[in-house]
């Protein structure tokens, strides 16, 4: 025998329940084998301190605890004590519970039988889109052609008209709208389009012969408030034109024409005395009249002056 | 009180509970309940879970003992009934994450020897049967429930074989196993058991 075998009987030779042949292999080897001997030694020791263990004892109250248990009812006869038993308990519950059934068959059957045009429903649609109202009063005596032809079809979404109301042979039905382009401005402003200047540069660029428009070139210029307006009143054609020209050139002041006969200076509140003995070679008026002493001028650090043509 | 008188104290109890008397369930429970309470108690760890899953045991037993067809088979069907109780228990205990809070050091899970030695010798000895335990527990479920109703419920082997449902030999192999394989965890840990 060998001593794997032996020791796989070892559970049989200890329980008792190994026959006798078994038995007397198992003996012979262990003569023969003194390592199986203190393996069973081991393992008998083991078994044996297995079986010593004592029981732990029951907690205090195990019967009882089961009766109390067995008394308590279970949880299929409180559920039916709940629906089917006597008091308040049972009206309330009853009544939610039927509610909640109702509520899904109801949902049920709506989703099974959606809201469908059959038989007399056809012939007046549950809602009409509002401009199609006063066609349909026209036309109350012969039912609609397009409906009829709805008439096999499933709504499946009660309240929306069908598509076939979009349709274009009925303009009245909805209210035309249409975009409608912005009258264009009686000046048009030069449009600049950002197009890359490629390889000919600007060279070729349709904005490089335009004019430029003038303030002048306005219809309403914008509304400047000079300080002072001085009115070069007209004398001779070629007096008033010289001091014009005299005053355009000065490089005391800065000159704008600001429309045909009106022209815009701003001039430094150092030149003003300048301007004013300019000014004083000719027939001129100066508004207002306090401003011919240049005393009398608000320090600025530039007067903005008109100088009229009259 | 040897087997065979337990058999037919057992057989006379069922019997005389079948006619109607509770108080012979009374006395059913009082005959196996610390066998029953123990057998949990090593799944469960806890006194109180233990006791819990015990009663649960005889409520079903109560509940369903009309129905057992085979009535001197009451041992192993009451068994098989406290295996499955188990089995549930500690799976749904294990899924709540029971047995990773509790540690075999708690003062609940202690065994409460008998006060008959000394407190040194009790205190080592302790420690010992928590290790043998510990042990066990460390074996695979198949064996350590052949180990446990073999060893520890000193059940029969064809009771065994009844209760977990399986052939004879494969109890004995089993056992065996179970048993070598104990042996040698332990061997490692005390060379001189």
């Amino acid at each position: 025998m060998k001593c794997d075998d032996c020791q796989e009987l070892f559970s049989l030779y200890l329980d008792g329940e190994i026959d006798q042949i078994s038995r007397s292999e198992v003996d012979s080897h262990f003569k023969a084998c003194p390592q199986c001997v203190e393996e069973w030694r081991v393992f008998k020791n083991t078994v044996n301190f297995l079986r010593d263990i004592p029981m732990e004892k029951v907690p205090p109250g195990f019967l009882a605890g089961i009766h109390e248990k067995l008394e308590r009812p279970s949880l299929l006869a409180r559920f039916k004590a709940l629906f089917f038993g006597q008091g308040e308990r049972k009206l309330v519950f009853s009544t939610a519970f039927a509610m909640l059934v109702i509520g899904f068959v109801t949902a049920s059957l709506i989703q099974l039988f959606p809201f469908s045009r059959s038989g007399k429903e056809n012939q007046t649609p549950l809602t009409v889109p509002s401009g199609q109202m006063a066609q349909n009063a026209l036309t109350q005596e012969k039912p609609s052609l397009l409906l009829a032809d709805n008439s096999d079809q499933q709504d499946y979404y009660p309240g929306v008209p069908p598509l076939s109301e979009y349709d274009k042979n009925e303009p009245s039905s909805f209210q035309q709208l249409a975009m409608v382009p912005r009258a264009k401005s009686e000046h048009p402003v030069p449009q600049v389009d950002f197009v890359s200047t490629g390889a000919t540069g600007h060279a070729t660029s349709p904005y490089l012969g335009a004019p430029l428009t003038s303030l002048a070139a306005r219809n309403q210029p914008p509304s400047i408030k000079p300080d002072l307006l001085i009115t070069i009143h007209s004398s001779s054609g070629g007096e008033q034109m010289a001091l014009v020209q005299q005053i355009v050139k000065s490089p005391l002041w800065r000159a704008e024409l600001y429309n045909h006969s009106t022209l815009l200076l701003s001039v430094p509140s150092g030149s003003f005395d300048q301007l004013l003995q300019i000014c004083g070679q000719g027939n001129t008026s100066v508004s207002p009249d306090y401003a011919v002493n240049s005393r009398y001028v608000s320090l600025k650090r530039f007067l903005t002056v008109a100088i009229k043509l009259d | 009180m040897n087997n065979d008188g337990l058999k037919a104290e057992t057989d006379k109890l069922v019997q005389d509970f079948l006619n109607g008397d509770i108080q012979a369930f009374n006395r059913l429970v009082l005959l196996f309940q610390t066998k029953i309470y123990n057998l949990a108690l090593n799944y469960v760890k806890n006194p109180e879970e233990a006791k819990d899953l015990a009663q649960d045991v005889f409520i079903t037993v109560y509940r369903s003992l009309p129905k057992l067809r085979e009535k001197e088979k009451f041992t192993p069907w009451l068994y098989q009934i406290a295996i499955n109780h188990c089995r549930n228990r500690y799976k749904k205990l294990s899924r709540r994450g029971y047995f990773s809070n509790i540690s075999l050091d708690d003062e609940d899970t202690h065994l409460q020897l008998p006060g008959d030695e000394g407190p040194e010798i009790s205190l080592q000895r302790k420690n010992t049967i928590n290790l043998v335990r510990t042990t066990i527990d460390s074996l695979g479920e198949a064996e350590r429930e052949i180990l446990l109703l073999r060893d520890v419920q000193e059940l029969a082997y064809d009771e065994i074989s009844a209760i977990l449902d399986i052939p004879l030999g494969t109890v004995k192999s089993k056992l065996n196993r179970a048993r070598s394989s104990l042996k040698e965890r332990l061997k490692k840990i005390y060379r001189d058991l």
